[in-house]
């Protein structure tokens, strides 16, 4: 689960950047394609006499091409459109679906950016201003404001959730 | 997500601010029961003073008949004391049991 927490400068963060869950997402996709790689031949183990090299042989994966393939002419016979052109779709796809998730995330960080009063609220600095001996306050008005913070505490704790479902997350 | 941690952290900030408000009535309560008992213990200790000579039995006579106004502007102050004693029991504020007898 992922948490929102409150940085340094006093703003709600998530405990994870989302742009690092898309990018381990994208390396799962990749790391998939490559652990299919030392997949041995299946042929090889179970006929060996049609081998004539012990040499292990590995399962032949498609490759994810870096970037868009470039299509042949369809007039040109001779030429054959890149085997591993729908790898590149797919992994494109999923790159910009995952963006797409994104998005909700950042819409909803700046929702919370309501509470940024709270966020900065300093509970020392304001009973150090109170704490004074010689000028202190009345105990009418400490009174007051004892009841302002309970009711707010009271008010935030029914107003934000303790979880909440965020695009996918 | 997880937005239960900040909610927690700044409800806490405002119930942390509140019970220390609530502290400091408690410390100007005890303040001014404080102040009370010592005017008090000042007046009994006057009346109590042993006098060394006619001048001073003649001040204490004197001080005896001023002893009912002093009291009556005492209990003014006792009467803003109690007020803020009944802020703390509307807090439902507990005492240590020495402190308790001072009210």
């Amino acid at each position: 689960m992922v948490d929102v927490n409150i940085n340094a400068n006093f703003e709600p963060e998530y405990s994870t950047n989302a742009n690092d869950v898309q990018a381990s997402i994208l390396k799962i996709f990749d790391d998939g394609l490559e652990a299919l790689t030392s997949v041995v031949l299946l042929e090889q183990k179970l006929l060996p006499q049609l081998f004539k090299s012990n040499q292990k042989l590995h399962l032949k994966v498609p490759m994810r091409p870096k970037e868009r393939p470039i299509v042949p002419d369809p007039a040109d016979k001779r030429l054959l459109p890149d085997p591993n052109t729908w790898i590149y779709e797919a992994y494109q796809k999923l790159n910009s679906r995952l963006s797409e998730t994104l998005a909700p995330l950042e819409q909803y960080l700046a929702t919370l950016k309501k509470y940024s009063a709270e966020f900065k609220l300093d509970p020392q600095a304001i009973i150090k201003v109170f704490d004074d001996e010689e000028n202190p306050p009345e105990a009418d008005a400490l009174k007051k404001d004892v009841l302002l913070h309970q009711k707010e505490a009271a008010r935030l704790m029914k107003e934000i959730p303790d979880s909440i479902v965020v695009s996918m997350f | 997500m997880n937005v239960g941690t900040i909610r927690d952290a700044i409800c806490q900030k405002h119930t942390m601010i509140a019970e220390q408000e609530i502290e400091l009535i408690a410390k100007m309560a005890k303040r001014m029961a404080n102040s009370t008992i010592d005017s008090f213990y000042k007046i009994n200790d006057k009346i109590n003073s042993i006098p060394n000579n006619i001048e001073e039995l003649s001040q204490i006579r004197d001080f005896m008949q001023s002893v009912p106004s002093e009291i009556e502007k005492l209990d003014v102050s006792i009467k803003q004391g109690m007020s803020v004693y009944q802020i703390l029991e509307e807090f439902k504020y507990t005492f240590a049991e020495e402190d308790d007898y001072d009210k």
